[in-house]
Protein backbone atom coordinates (compact mmCIF):
# COMPACT_ATOMS: atom_id res chain seq x y z
CA UNK A 1 0.00 0.00 0.00
CA UNK A 2 1.66 3.20 -0.97
CA UNK A 3 2.30 6.27 1.34
CA UNK A 4 -0.60 8.39 -0.07
CA UNK A 5 -3.14 5.04 0.25
CA UNK A 6 -2.24 4.77 3.90
CA UNK A 7 -2.59 8.42 4.67
CA UNK A 8 -6.06 8.68 2.74
CA UNK A 9 -6.74 5.06 4.41
CA UNK A 10 -6.59 7.06 8.07
CA UNK A 11 -8.18 10.08 7.01
CA UNK A 12 -11.30 8.51 5.58
CA UNK A 13 -11.37 6.40 8.47
CA UNK A 14 -11.72 9.30 10.39
CA UNK A 15 -14.26 10.76 8.07
CA UNK A 16 -16.40 8.59 7.96
CA UNK A 17 -16.48 7.76 11.73
CA UNK A 18 -17.21 11.21 12.53
CA UNK A 19 -19.55 10.94 10.02
CA UNK A 20 -21.40 8.18 11.68
CA UNK A 21 -22.08 9.85 14.97
CA UNK A 22 -21.75 13.50 14.31
CA UNK A 23 -20.75 14.17 18.02
CA UNK A 24 -17.13 15.78 17.93
CA UNK A 25 -17.66 18.28 15.26
CA UNK A 26 -21.27 18.80 16.84
CA UNK A 27 -20.09 19.59 20.49
CA UNK A 28 -17.13 21.52 18.72
CA UNK A 29 -19.68 23.60 17.30
CA UNK A 30 -22.20 23.87 20.79
CA UNK A 31 -18.86 24.70 22.77
CA UNK A 32 -17.55 27.55 19.76
CA UNK A 33 -20.95 29.25 19.96
CA UNK A 34 -20.97 29.14 24.11
CA UNK A 35 -17.50 30.53 24.19
CA UNK A 36 -18.26 33.09 21.82
CA UNK A 37 -21.68 33.79 23.92
CA UNK A 38 -19.32 33.77 27.15
CA UNK A 39 -16.96 36.16 25.65
CA UNK A 40 -19.67 38.91 24.42
CA UNK A 41 -21.11 39.06 28.29
CA UNK A 42 -17.63 38.98 30.13
CA UNK A 43 -16.29 41.12 28.04
CA UNK A 44 -19.45 43.48 27.36
CA UNK A 45 -19.05 43.57 23.63
CA UNK A 46 -21.11 46.10 21.71
CA UNK A 47 -20.15 48.06 18.64
CA UNK A 48 -17.06 48.87 18.32
CA UNK A 49 -15.65 46.98 21.05
CA UNK A 50 -16.79 44.08 19.85
CA UNK A 51 -15.41 44.67 16.44
CA UNK A 52 -11.99 44.92 17.45
CA UNK A 53 -12.24 42.40 19.91
CA UNK A 54 -13.94 39.94 17.24
CA UNK A 55 -10.54 38.55 15.56
CA UNK A 56 -9.17 38.14 19.36
CA UNK A 57 -12.28 36.35 20.56
CA UNK A 58 -12.60 34.30 16.97
CA UNK A 59 -8.92 33.02 17.29
CA UNK A 60 -9.21 32.06 20.86
CA UNK A 61 -12.84 30.30 20.44
CA UNK A 62 -10.92 28.07 17.42
CA UNK A 63 -7.84 27.68 19.82
CA UNK A 64 -10.16 25.80 22.62
CA UNK A 65 -12.47 24.17 19.85
CA UNK A 66 -9.86 22.78 18.14
CA UNK A 67 -8.14 21.34 21.49
CA UNK A 68 -11.95 19.31 22.06
CA UNK A 69 -11.85 17.67 18.45
CA UNK A 70 -7.74 16.44 18.71
CA UNK A 71 -8.08 15.21 22.33
CA UNK A 72 -11.51 13.30 21.11
CA UNK A 73 -9.78 12.21 17.64
CA UNK A 74 -6.44 10.75 19.33
CA UNK A 75 -8.73 9.31 22.09
CA UNK A 76 -10.67 7.62 20.04
CA UNK A 77 -7.50 6.37 17.89
CA UNK A 78 -5.73 4.77 21.45
CA UNK A 79 -9.23 3.17 21.98
CA UNK A 80 -9.73 1.62 19.30
CA UNK A 81 -5.93 0.36 18.71
CA UNK A 82 -5.71 0.39 15.68
CA UNK A 83 -2.22 2.32 15.59
CA UNK A 84 -0.76 -0.91 16.60
CA UNK A 85 -1.91 -2.44 13.26
CA UNK A 86 -0.73 0.14 11.53
CA UNK A 87 2.47 0.47 12.96
CA UNK A 88 4.71 -2.02 10.49
CA UNK A 89 7.36 -0.41 8.87
CA UNK A 90 8.74 3.18 9.70
CA UNK A 91 7.37 4.68 6.33
CA UNK A 92 4.07 4.03 8.37
CA UNK A 93 4.63 6.81 11.02
CA UNK A 94 4.56 9.85 8.94
CA UNK A 95 1.78 8.55 7.17
CA UNK A 96 -0.53 8.12 10.18
CA UNK A 97 0.98 11.74 11.27
CA UNK A 98 -0.50 13.01 7.80
CA UNK A 99 -4.00 11.06 8.05
CA UNK A 100 -4.58 12.11 11.40
CA UNK A 101 -3.93 15.51 11.18
CA UNK A 102 -5.27 16.11 7.43
CA UNK A 103 -8.68 14.47 9.88
CA UNK A 104 -8.28 16.94 12.09
CA UNK A 105 -7.65 19.73 9.93
CA UNK A 106 -10.86 19.14 8.23
CA UNK A 107 -12.81 19.17 11.71
CA UNK A 108 -11.62 21.97 12.63
CA UNK A 109 -11.96 23.72 9.28
CA UNK A 110 -15.68 22.29 9.28
CA UNK A 111 -16.01 24.22 12.45
CA UNK A 112 -14.58 27.51 11.57
CA UNK A 113 -16.57 27.42 8.06
CA UNK A 114 -20.21 27.97 10.36
CA UNK A 115 -18.04 30.05 12.61
CA UNK A 116 -16.85 32.86 10.29
CA UNK A 117 -20.26 33.98 9.17
CA UNK A 118 -21.88 33.71 12.57
CA UNK A 119 -19.42 35.91 14.22
CA UNK A 120 -19.40 38.09 11.24
CA UNK A 121 -22.72 38.79 11.39
CA UNK A 122 -22.59 39.09 15.49
CA UNK A 123 -19.56 40.93 15.80
CA UNK A 124 -20.52 43.44 12.56
CA UNK A 125 -16.86 42.49 11.09
CA UNK A 126 -16.07 42.13 7.57
CA UNK A 127 -14.61 38.67 8.52
CA UNK A 128 -15.81 36.60 4.77
CA UNK A 129 -13.35 38.16 2.69
CA UNK A 130 -10.51 35.73 0.99
CA UNK A 131 -7.91 36.95 2.97
CA UNK A 132 -9.23 36.10 6.08
CA UNK A 133 -9.88 33.14 4.91
CA UNK A 134 -6.07 32.83 4.10
CA UNK A 135 -5.63 33.37 7.13
CA UNK A 136 -7.97 31.03 8.74
CA UNK A 137 -6.86 27.92 6.71
CA UNK A 138 -2.61 29.41 7.32
CA UNK A 139 -3.60 29.04 11.30
CA UNK A 140 -5.83 26.35 11.05
CA UNK A 141 -2.75 24.16 9.56
CA UNK A 142 -0.09 24.84 12.00
CA UNK A 143 -2.41 24.54 14.40
CA UNK A 144 -3.56 20.98 13.75
CA UNK A 145 -0.28 19.82 12.95
CA UNK A 146 1.29 20.65 16.21
CA UNK A 147 -1.92 19.76 17.55
CA UNK A 148 -2.32 16.63 16.45
CA UNK A 149 1.68 15.88 17.78
CA UNK A 150 0.94 17.33 21.27
CA UNK A 151 -2.48 15.00 21.45
CA UNK A 152 -0.93 11.91 20.25
CA UNK A 153 1.50 12.47 23.54
CA UNK A 154 -1.00 13.47 26.22
CA UNK A 155 -3.27 10.80 25.78
CA UNK A 156 -0.79 8.52 26.30
CA UNK A 157 -0.48 10.52 29.69
CA UNK A 158 -2.15 9.70 33.11
CA UNK A 159 -4.06 13.01 32.84
CA UNK A 160 -5.02 12.48 29.15
CA UNK A 161 -6.64 15.24 27.60
CA UNK A 162 -6.40 17.49 30.19
CA UNK A 163 -2.45 17.64 29.76
CA UNK A 164 -2.76 19.21 25.89
CA UNK A 165 -4.22 22.53 26.37
CA UNK A 166 -1.52 22.82 29.18
CA UNK A 167 1.30 21.67 26.20
CA UNK A 168 -0.22 23.34 23.17
CA UNK A 169 -0.74 26.83 24.16
CA UNK A 170 2.64 27.35 24.86
CA UNK A 171 3.42 26.62 21.64
CA UNK A 172 1.15 28.41 19.55
CA UNK A 173 1.77 32.05 21.10
CA UNK A 174 3.59 33.15 17.60
CA UNK A 175 0.79 31.36 15.43
CA UNK A 176 -1.79 33.30 17.49
CA UNK A 177 -0.36 36.66 17.50
CA UNK A 178 0.35 36.79 14.13
CA UNK A 179 -3.23 35.30 12.84
CA UNK A 180 -5.13 37.63 15.16
CA UNK A 181 -2.91 40.71 13.95
CA UNK A 182 -3.73 39.76 10.29
CA UNK A 183 -7.21 38.77 10.63
CA UNK A 184 -7.28 42.33 12.69
CA UNK A 185 -5.14 44.18 10.07
CA UNK A 186 -7.74 43.03 7.44
CA UNK A 187 -11.07 43.69 8.78
CA UNK A 188 -9.66 47.60 9.17
CA UNK A 189 -9.66 46.93 5.18
CA UNK A 190 -5.79 46.71 4.92
CA UNK A 191 -4.51 44.76 1.66
CA UNK A 192 -2.75 41.59 2.08
CA UNK A 193 0.63 43.25 1.26
CA UNK A 194 -0.10 45.66 4.45
CA UNK A 195 -0.39 42.18 6.39
CA UNK A 196 2.62 40.07 4.50
CA UNK A 197 4.30 40.41 7.65
CA UNK A 198 2.54 38.13 9.67
CA UNK A 199 1.22 35.81 6.64
CA UNK A 200 4.98 35.21 6.63
CA UNK A 201 5.09 34.62 9.73
CA UNK A 202 2.60 32.17 9.85
CA UNK A 203 3.69 30.32 6.48
CA UNK A 204 7.12 30.11 8.29
CA UNK A 205 5.68 28.77 11.65
CA UNK A 206 3.26 26.45 9.74
CA UNK A 207 6.51 24.84 7.78
CA UNK A 208 8.85 24.61 10.67
CA UNK A 209 6.16 23.06 13.22
CA UNK A 210 5.20 20.55 10.00
CA UNK A 211 8.83 19.32 9.81
CA UNK A 212 8.85 18.95 13.59
CA UNK A 213 5.68 17.08 14.11
CA UNK A 214 6.44 14.69 10.82
CA UNK A 215 10.01 14.23 11.86
CA UNK A 216 8.95 13.24 16.01
CA UNK A 217 5.80 11.68 15.44
CA UNK A 218 7.48 8.00 15.01
CA UNK A 219 8.79 8.64 18.56
CA UNK A 220 5.79 9.39 19.85
CA UNK A 221 3.52 6.56 18.43
CA UNK A 222 6.48 4.05 18.93
CA UNK A 223 6.30 1.59 21.57
CA UNK B 1 14.09 53.53 44.11
CA UNK B 2 16.63 51.55 46.11
CA UNK B 3 14.10 49.45 47.47
CA UNK B 4 13.44 47.61 44.12
CA UNK B 5 17.38 47.27 43.39
CA UNK B 6 17.30 45.78 46.95
CA UNK B 7 14.57 43.65 45.87
CA UNK B 8 15.54 42.21 42.81
CA UNK B 9 19.59 41.29 43.54
CA UNK B 10 17.64 39.72 47.03
CA UNK B 11 15.28 37.65 44.16
CA UNK B 12 18.52 36.48 42.64
CA UNK B 13 20.38 35.83 45.64
CA UNK B 14 17.38 33.75 47.17
CA UNK B 15 16.79 31.91 43.68
CA UNK B 16 20.20 30.79 43.67
CA UNK B 17 20.37 29.67 47.05
CA UNK B 18 17.26 27.78 47.19
CA UNK B 19 18.21 25.95 44.12
CA UNK B 20 21.69 24.74 45.50
CA UNK B 21 20.07 24.59 48.80
CA UNK B 22 17.21 22.29 47.13
CA UNK B 23 20.20 20.12 45.24
CA UNK B 24 22.19 19.77 48.20
CA UNK B 25 18.95 18.67 50.87
CA UNK B 26 18.20 16.15 47.81
CA UNK B 27 21.54 14.37 47.29
CA UNK B 28 21.29 14.17 51.52
CA UNK B 29 18.78 12.18 51.38
CA UNK B 30 19.78 10.02 48.73
CA UNK B 31 22.99 9.55 50.29
CA UNK B 32 21.38 8.86 53.87
CA UNK B 33 18.67 6.44 51.95
CA UNK B 34 21.82 4.51 50.22
CA UNK B 35 24.01 4.28 53.59
CA UNK B 36 20.92 3.14 55.38
CA UNK B 37 20.77 0.31 53.00
CA UNK B 38 24.01 -0.77 52.97
CA UNK B 39 23.63 -0.87 56.38
CA UNK B 40 20.65 -3.08 56.12
CA UNK B 41 22.27 -5.67 53.59
CA UNK B 42 25.34 -5.02 53.63
CA UNK B 43 24.75 -5.26 49.39
CA UNK B 44 26.83 -4.32 47.47
CA UNK B 45 26.03 -0.77 45.73
CA UNK B 46 26.54 -0.72 41.95
CA UNK C 1 29.07 5.47 41.56
CA UNK C 2 30.12 8.70 41.75
CA UNK C 3 33.44 9.45 43.45
CA UNK C 4 32.81 11.58 46.23
CA UNK C 5 35.68 14.36 45.11
CA UNK C 6 34.28 16.09 42.39
CA UNK C 7 37.12 17.89 41.22
CA UNK C 8 35.63 19.54 37.74
CA UNK C 9 32.56 20.28 40.17
CA UNK C 10 34.87 22.08 43.05
CA UNK C 11 36.98 24.23 40.01
CA UNK C 12 33.59 25.37 38.41
CA UNK C 13 32.22 26.08 42.15
CA UNK C 14 34.99 28.29 42.50
CA UNK C 15 35.41 29.88 39.04
CA UNK C 16 31.62 30.66 39.38
CA UNK C 17 31.49 32.28 42.96
CA UNK C 18 34.58 34.60 41.71
CA UNK C 19 32.66 35.31 38.51
CA UNK C 20 29.72 36.48 40.43
CA UNK C 21 31.22 38.27 43.34
CA UNK C 22 33.00 39.99 40.02
CA UNK C 23 30.57 40.79 38.26
CA UNK C 24 28.45 41.98 41.41
CA UNK C 25 31.18 44.74 42.35
CA UNK C 26 31.47 46.02 38.50
CA UNK C 27 27.74 46.07 38.56
CA UNK C 28 27.65 48.47 41.69
CA UNK C 29 31.29 49.96 41.66
CA UNK C 30 32.44 49.84 37.97
CA UNK C 31 28.95 50.81 36.11
CA UNK C 32 27.87 54.23 35.50
CA UNK C 33 25.19 55.62 37.55
CA UNK C 34 22.16 55.67 34.79
CA UNK C 35 21.07 59.05 32.88
CA UNK C 36 17.34 58.68 32.78
CA UNK C 37 16.68 55.26 35.15
CA UNK C 38 19.24 56.19 38.22
CA UNK C 39 20.08 53.19 40.23
CA UNK C 40 17.60 50.90 39.55
CA UNK C 41 18.60 50.31 36.34
CA UNK C 42 21.27 48.44 38.02
CA UNK C 43 19.01 45.65 37.51
CA UNK C 44 19.77 45.09 34.21
CA UNK C 45 23.08 43.26 34.09
CA UNK C 46 21.81 40.40 36.07
CA UNK C 47 18.61 40.43 34.50
CA UNK C 48 19.62 39.94 31.22
CA UNK C 49 22.36 37.53 32.06
CA UNK C 50 19.82 35.13 33.70
CA UNK C 51 17.03 35.80 30.66
CA UNK C 52 20.63 34.31 28.79
CA UNK C 53 20.93 31.39 31.19
CA UNK C 54 17.22 30.68 31.09
CA UNK C 55 17.33 30.66 27.51
CA UNK C 56 20.58 28.50 26.62
CA UNK C 57 19.24 26.07 29.32
CA UNK C 58 16.24 25.52 26.98
CA UNK C 59 19.01 25.23 24.13
CA UNK C 60 20.62 22.38 25.70
CA UNK C 61 17.66 20.77 26.45
CA UNK C 62 16.80 21.15 22.79
CA UNK C 63 19.83 19.90 21.77
CA UNK C 64 19.73 16.53 24.54
CA UNK C 65 16.54 15.73 23.14
CA UNK C 66 17.97 15.38 19.96
CA UNK C 67 20.24 13.43 20.89
CA UNK C 68 18.06 11.42 22.87
CA UNK C 69 15.84 10.27 20.22
CA UNK C 70 18.72 9.46 18.30
CA UNK C 71 20.91 7.56 20.90
CA UNK C 72 18.32 6.35 23.38
CA UNK C 73 20.79 6.55 25.90
CA UNK C 74 19.59 7.60 29.41
CA UNK C 75 22.36 10.43 30.61
CA UNK C 76 21.24 12.56 27.41
CA UNK C 77 17.92 12.39 29.37
CA UNK C 78 19.39 13.42 32.74
CA UNK C 79 21.21 16.29 30.91
CA UNK C 80 18.04 17.50 29.40
CA UNK C 81 15.86 17.62 32.96
CA UNK C 82 18.62 19.06 34.72
CA UNK C 83 19.03 22.23 32.20
CA UNK C 84 15.23 22.25 32.40
CA UNK C 85 15.54 22.70 36.65
CA UNK C 86 18.74 24.92 36.25
CA UNK C 87 16.91 27.12 33.34
CA UNK C 88 13.54 27.45 34.76
CA UNK C 89 14.80 29.55 38.09
CA UNK C 90 16.70 31.49 35.92
CA UNK C 91 14.54 32.75 33.50
CA UNK C 92 11.82 32.98 36.97
CA UNK C 93 14.82 35.26 38.09
CA UNK C 94 14.68 36.95 34.42
CA UNK C 95 10.89 37.63 34.78
CA UNK C 96 10.36 38.22 38.79
CA UNK C 97 13.31 40.99 38.17
CA UNK C 98 11.85 42.16 34.99
CA UNK C 99 8.84 43.02 36.73
CA UNK C 100 10.53 44.72 40.06
CA UNK C 101 12.76 47.14 36.92
CA UNK C 102 8.99 47.67 35.60
CA UNK C 103 8.10 49.09 38.61
CA UNK C 104 9.73 52.35 39.63
CA UNK C 105 10.68 52.57 36.26
CA UNK C 106 7.07 52.56 34.42
CA UNK C 107 4.98 52.58 37.34
CA UNK C 108 3.68 49.13 36.43
CA UNK C 109 4.48 45.91 37.56
CA UNK C 110 4.25 44.39 34.40
CA UNK C 111 4.74 45.59 30.91
CA UNK C 112 4.14 43.44 27.64
CA UNK C 113 7.91 44.38 26.78
CA UNK C 114 9.57 42.12 24.33
CA UNK C 115 11.98 40.62 26.37
CA UNK C 116 9.86 40.22 29.57
CA UNK C 117 7.36 38.59 27.35
CA UNK C 118 8.98 36.09 25.72
CA UNK C 119 10.77 35.14 29.30
CA UNK C 120 7.45 34.88 30.35
CA UNK C 121 6.73 32.28 27.46
CA UNK C 122 9.79 30.54 28.19
CA UNK C 123 8.54 29.95 32.12
CA UNK C 124 5.31 28.50 31.01
CA UNK C 125 6.72 26.22 28.98
CA UNK C 126 9.52 25.46 31.29
CA UNK C 127 6.26 24.75 33.57
CA UNK C 128 4.27 22.52 31.20
CA UNK C 129 7.24 20.24 30.33
CA UNK C 130 7.97 19.61 33.97
CA UNK C 131 4.47 19.07 34.05
CA UNK C 132 4.47 16.50 31.48
CA UNK C 133 7.16 14.64 33.02
CA UNK C 134 5.34 14.18 36.40
CA UNK C 135 2.52 12.64 34.33
CA UNK C 136 4.19 10.09 32.78
CA UNK C 137 5.28 6.64 34.41
CA UNK C 138 6.75 4.57 31.96
CA UNK C 139 10.85 6.33 32.64
CA UNK C 140 11.38 4.95 28.96
CA UNK C 141 8.39 7.27 27.41
CA UNK C 142 8.88 9.81 29.69
CA UNK C 143 12.03 10.21 27.95
CA UNK C 144 11.29 9.97 24.59
CA UNK C 145 7.81 12.48 24.51
CA UNK C 146 9.88 15.21 26.78
CA UNK C 147 12.67 15.03 24.39
CA UNK C 148 9.40 15.55 21.71
CA UNK C 149 7.69 18.21 23.19
CA UNK C 150 11.13 19.93 24.54
CA UNK C 151 12.25 19.85 20.21
CA UNK C 152 9.04 20.94 19.49
CA UNK C 153 9.25 23.88 21.88
CA UNK C 154 12.46 25.26 21.55
CA UNK C 155 11.58 25.62 17.62
CA UNK C 156 8.58 28.15 18.44
CA UNK C 157 10.79 30.23 20.80
CA UNK C 158 12.54 32.18 18.12
CA UNK C 159 9.32 32.36 16.55
CA UNK C 160 7.54 33.92 19.45
CA UNK C 161 10.04 35.98 19.88
CA UNK C 162 9.68 37.79 16.18
CA UNK C 163 5.59 37.76 16.52
CA UNK C 164 5.87 39.53 19.64
CA UNK C 165 8.22 41.87 18.90
CA UNK C 166 6.19 43.14 15.75
CA UNK C 167 3.01 43.26 17.88
CA UNK C 168 4.64 45.32 20.14
CA UNK C 169 6.11 47.55 17.43
CA UNK C 170 2.36 47.92 16.38
CA UNK C 171 1.13 48.38 19.80
CA UNK C 172 4.00 50.09 21.45
CA UNK C 173 2.31 50.97 25.32
CA UNK C 174 1.87 54.46 25.96
CA UNK C 175 3.70 54.08 28.99
CA UNK C 176 7.21 52.37 28.16
CA UNK C 177 7.19 53.98 24.78
CA UNK C 178 10.74 53.19 23.47
CA UNK C 179 12.46 52.24 26.77
CA UNK C 180 15.48 54.33 26.71
CA UNK C 181 19.04 53.60 28.13
CA UNK C 182 21.75 54.64 27.31
CA UNK C 183 25.11 52.32 27.25
CA UNK C 184 27.94 53.20 27.82
CA UNK C 185 31.31 51.31 27.32
CA UNK C 186 31.51 50.55 30.78
CA UNK C 187 28.01 48.78 30.93
CA UNK C 188 28.99 46.82 28.25
CA UNK C 189 31.81 45.36 30.01
CA UNK C 190 29.56 45.06 33.20
CA UNK C 191 26.75 43.22 30.70
CA UNK C 192 29.43 40.95 29.57
CA UNK C 193 30.98 40.01 32.62
CA UNK C 194 27.57 39.32 34.02
CA UNK C 195 26.97 36.93 31.21
CA UNK C 196 30.54 34.96 31.95
CA UNK C 197 29.79 34.21 35.42
CA UNK C 198 26.22 33.47 35.11
CA UNK C 199 27.04 30.82 32.52
CA UNK C 200 29.94 29.60 34.87
CA UNK C 201 26.91 29.32 37.40
CA UNK C 202 24.71 27.50 35.10
CA UNK C 203 27.34 24.99 34.13
CA UNK C 204 28.21 24.56 37.80
CA UNK C 205 24.49 23.80 39.24
CA UNK C 206 23.87 21.40 35.84
CA UNK C 207 26.76 19.63 37.05
CA UNK C 208 25.45 19.09 40.41
CA UNK C 209 21.95 18.80 39.33
CA UNK C 210 22.73 15.64 36.99
CA UNK C 211 25.05 13.77 39.14
CA UNK C 212 21.91 14.48 41.96
CA UNK C 213 19.71 12.72 39.15
CA UNK C 214 22.01 9.92 38.47
CA UNK C 215 22.35 9.28 42.24
CA UNK C 216 18.61 9.67 42.31
CA UNK C 217 18.15 6.96 39.60
CA UNK C 218 21.02 4.57 41.29
CA UNK C 219 19.26 4.59 44.10
CA UNK C 220 15.93 3.76 42.58
CA UNK C 221 17.19 0.83 40.67
CA UNK C 222 18.97 -0.32 43.95
CA UNK C 223 15.51 -0.46 45.58
CA UNK C 224 14.03 -2.17 42.51
CA UNK C 225 16.85 -4.83 42.80
CA UNK C 226 16.57 -5.58 46.54
CA UNK C 227 12.92 -6.06 45.84
CA UNK C 228 13.09 -8.36 43.33
CA UNK C 229 15.76 -10.72 45.34
CA UNK C 230 13.16 -10.29 48.12
CA UNK C 231 10.80 -11.81 45.90
CA UNK C 232 12.95 -14.71 45.60
CA UNK C 233 14.06 -15.69 48.90
CA UNK C 234 11.48 -15.05 50.90
CA UNK C 235 12.64 -16.66 54.30
CA UNK C 236 15.51 -13.66 54.09
CA UNK C 237 13.86 -11.48 56.87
Amino acid sequence: MSFLRKVWAIFARDIAAELHTREMVSAMLVFSVLALLTFSFALDLRGEMARAAAPGVLWVTVAFAGTLGLSRSLAREQQSGCIDGLLLAPVDRSAIFFGKALGNLAFMTVVELVLLPLFAVLFSAPLLRPGVLLVMALGTLGYGAVGTLLAAIAVNTRAREVMLPILLLPLVVPLLIAAVQATAGLVEAATLAEVGGWLRLLVVYDLVIIAVSVLTFGYVVED
Amino acid sequence: MPVYLVAAYGVFWGFTFALVFSIWARQRRIEREIAAIRAQTGAEVR
Amino acid sequence: MQENNDTVGLVLAVLSSAGVLIALSMVFLYAPREATMGDVQRIFYFHVASAWVGFLGFFVTFMAGIVYLARQERRWDILALSSVEIGLAFIAMAVVSGSLWARPVWGTYWTWEPRLTISAVQLLIYVSYLMLRTVIEDPQQRARFAAVYGIAAFVTVPLSWFAIRWWRSIHPDILTGGGGMAMTVKMVHTLLVSLVAFTLLYFTLLRQRMRLEQASQALAELKEYMWHTAEQSPQRR
